[in-house]
């Protein structure tokens, strides 16, 4: 219904530069994520499209049409926010309806709107009830539903999940999947949780002060992180990374002696100084030409075992197995590193064994 | 047996102080109804209600049921005769002698009431500091409930009761009280009457009302924007401005009496209503802004960011967001601002001189003369008292708590 194009945006809060010249383009019927650590900028991206923050310098296009200088209700978008924000003093069809009679609908329509929003979200029942009579999870489909009834251009969410508990995140996170299928409309979606950014994501946003680091579907990222930011943001446990020494072609020597090779397709000329590896690419092996560390801690999950190996007393690194592998704590083991999933950086911390854009 | 010290003077004091409160109280309301000189021998009480405090916590709780508590209360009324010899009131027992023995009695049976209920938690066997502070707490807040009471109803009664007297009971015997009910109410109510009729009462009351009503109105319609813009914009200059506001206050309203009468007489204003509503608003407005902008703050600003999501202006976040839920902030400085324009004298005095308009206020000065009788002055106060107490019990709905519940998460 809308693509929404971004261009040189900035913000600043007094001396605080919170996005620093941003360019973005989210197609249209796209599910776009921003992920990021806390102040990276992601709520302000967000807050600046929805127009309730003034962008400094720089422009947003909804459509093609530049909205920069619009207020927030002309932009036809509509936003769910964390702590829900509904109108404590109207029932929640007034709630939802609340957008529609705002903007002079006569009454028939709102309620045929609001009745269809109900129905997409099992509301019926709660459509005359106040916000204070709705247990958490009401109140989040209530939220969502307003944001539904204004059939906007896109829809906005400022971690909409982050309140609800682990159980009722899950559940809402798959109706946010289905609805997403079923309006087939453009979400940007703001979200700290990494499981709600690879499931929910037609591409992510990586943000990190108050810039992009990378853009891409969730696989991609996960794959072909763009730099170290991004490596060891995507992903848990979070990949582990190794300061190494470049050698002749791909073999590098990792700061405590040993020597792999990183058989991955290098895209950028340049010298390795990290070596990154995830958890799960690392295999125990009973040859001794592997790595060899001791086990540091050894954590059980059922499904999975994470043995956090002491490589020397600096460098500690996580290996994922499969949930039957108990090993006992301080015993000796070797490593090997699949030399087919080892990702280089140089010492600017850039991918060398990266693709630069998404195919 | 340092223990038994605390318990027994604990006990000793409780129920001294218990039993002249409620004599205390009791005599005066004797004193009120039969119109005599009446005073409470105090001595007689405080010694009374420290044996029978010592007297109740030496049994144990269980057993100060049933015919202990008549023991009690004859051990009472038998102390309170004998140690202010026979004469607990300092009156003799031949005035009002009914009433007098009906208010010993009562005031025994309160007494022992009292005793009772401040010791339930002291007993000896099972002597503890948090039973000790459990009864102290009992007491303190009995104390607390009659005083405060005592200290509220005693000068509306007294009010009251002048107001439906006439001129001859009151010459003749000032301290009596009770209004003579048989001349009939018309009789009763003359004084309100002309207050009406002949001293304009009716228009006075109106004018009161416009005043204060209008007050209020000026009051809000700047306060809700300025507090709204405190609380919510940010510009430069905020945190100063929002400071100074209460500074206003460091001047008293005396000091700029002078120099307003001066303007103001240049002006012509002086003797006009128009002038008081320029006076009234800008003396309540600090606390109006103060009060609005601290309720505003506690609104969620997400709501209103919904609302400006939702197509609402500015404005019409305002309207349609803030002030519903603004309500019960909106209610109570409604509320202090009519009740301070109603009640306020000083400017009323000094600039009206016009017996036209007049606010009741004023108007009560100018019955405060010798050829106005009191229950007159008596019943312009309940006239001028009677509104605020109305527009308290009906204002006081809109005061919930709690407006914001459901509408974020925390």
């Amino acid at each position: 219904m809308a693509t929404i194009t971004i261009e040189k945006l900035q913000k600043s809060f007094g001396d605080l530069h919170i996005i620093q010249g941003v360019d973005l383009e989210i197609q249209d019927k796209e599910f776009v994520v921003f992920v990021g650590p806390s102040g990276c900028g992601k709520s302000t991206m967000l807050r600046l499209i929805s127009g309730l923050e003034e962008a400094n310098d720089g422009r947003i296009l909804i459509d093609g049409e530049d909205v920069t200088s619009l207020q927030a209700g002309e932009r036809g978008l509509s936003m769910v926010f964390q702590s829900y924000a509904l109108y404590p003093h109207k029932t929640v069809a007034e709630n939802m309806g609340f957008a529609l009679k705002v903007g002079g609908e006569n009454k028939s329509v709102i309620q045929h709107r609001v009745q269809e929003a109900a129905d997409i979200l099992q509301l019926g029942p709660l459509l005359h009830r106040r916000p204070r009579e709705l247990s958490g999870g009401q109140r989040q489909r209530v939220a969502i539903g307003r944001s539904i009834v204004r059939d906007p251009k896109a829809f906005l969410f400022d971690e909409p999940l982050s309140n609800l508990d682990a159980s009722l995140r899950v559940q809402t996170r798959i109706q946010l999947a289905r609805l997403h299928k079923k309006l087939d409309s453009t979400m940007i979606y703001v979200t700290h949780d990494q499981v709600e950014a690879m499931t929910l994501a037609d591409r992510i946003v990586v943000f990190s002060g108050g810039l992009i680091e990378q853009v891409g579907p969730p696989l991609f990222l996960y794959e072909h992180p763009a730099n170290l930011f991004v490596a060891t943001f995507i992903g848990s446990p979070e990949m582990n990374i190794l300061p190494c020494e470049a050698m002749e072609g791909d073999v590098v020597r990792l700061s405590q002696g040993s020597v792999v090779t990183a058989s991955r397709r290098r895209y950028r000329p340049g010298n390795a100084a990290f070596a990154g590896i995830r958890a799960e690419h690392i295999r125990l092996c009973d040859h001794s030409d592997g790595i060899p560390g001791t086990v540091g801690v050894c954590e059980q999950l059922g499904s999975d075992t994470y043995l956090y190996v002491d490589l020397d007393s600096d460098h500690t690194v996580v290996v994922r197995t499969t949930g039957d592998v108990a090993v006992e704590e301080g015993k000796q083991v070797h490593l090997e590193f699949r030399p087919d999933f080892i990702h280089l950086f140089d010492a600017d911390e850039r991918a060398l064994t990266s693709k630069p854009t998404p195919n | 047996m340092k223990q038994r010290i605390v318990f027994y003077g604990f006990a000793t004091v409780t129920g001294g102080l218990w039993y002249a409160l409620i004599g205390i109280i009791l005599a005066i309301t004797f004193a009120f109804i039969s119109g005599l000189a009446v005073r409470p021998h105090l001595p007689a009480f405080l010694i009374a209600g420290a044996i029978s405090g010592v007297w109740t916590v030496q049994r144990p709780a269980k057993q100060r049921e049933g015919v202990f508590q008549i023991q009690l209360l004859t051990v009472s009324l038998i102390g309170l005769l004998l140690f202010s010899g026979l004469k607990p009131f300092s009156i003799g027992w031949d005035q009002s002698s009914l009433l007098q023995a009906m208010t010993l009695l009562g005031a025994a049976y309160a007494q022992t009431r009292a005793v009772l209920i401040v010791t339930r938690p002291m007993n000896l066997a099972t002597w503890e500091r948090r039973y000790f502070e459990q009864s102290l707490i009992l007491s303190l807040k009995g104390i607390g409930f009659v005083v405060f009471t005592a200290m509220v109803v005693m000068p509306f009664y007294i009010l009251v009761m002048t107001s439906l007297k006439s001129q001859q009971a009151l010459l003749a015997n000032p301290l009596d009280l009770m209004p003579d009910f048989t001349v009939g109410p018309s009789e009763m109510f003359r004084s309100y009457r002309e207050l009406f009729t002949d001293f304009n009462f009716g228009r006075y009351l109106g004018i009161s009302a416009l005043v204060s009503v209008s007050t209020v109105i000026v009051t809000l319609l700047f306060a809700i924007p300025g507090a709204y813009t405190l609380a919510r914009l940010r510009f430069p200059g905020r945190a100063l401005l929002s400071r100074s506001i209460l500074m206003i206050y460091l001047v008293p309203a005396i000091v700029l009496m002078i120099p307003l009468y001066v303007v103001f007489s240049q002006m012509g204003l002086r003797d006009t209503l128009f002038g008081l509503l320029i006076v009234y608003p800008a003396t309540t407005l600090p606390v109006a802004l103060y009060m609005l902008q601290g309720y505003f703050r506690g609104i969620p600003a997400e709501l209103e960011e919904a609302g400006l999501m939702d197509g609402c202006s500015r404005l019409g976040v305002i309207w349609r967001i803030t002030m519903p839920l603004s309500v019960p902030a909106l209610a109570s400085v409604g509320l202090y601002v009519f009740m301070i324009a109603w009640n306020e004298f000083l400017f009323a005095f000094m600039f009206l001189d016009d017996p036209n308009i007049f606010t009741l206020s004023r108007a009560m000065v100018s019955l405060n003369s010798s050829e106005v009788p009191r229950q007159h002055l008596m019943a312009g106060a309940v006239v001028s008292t009677v509104p605020i107490l109305i527009i308290f019990l009906w204002a006081e709905r809109f005061m919930v708590q709690g407006m914001t519940a459901g509408s974020v998460k925390g």
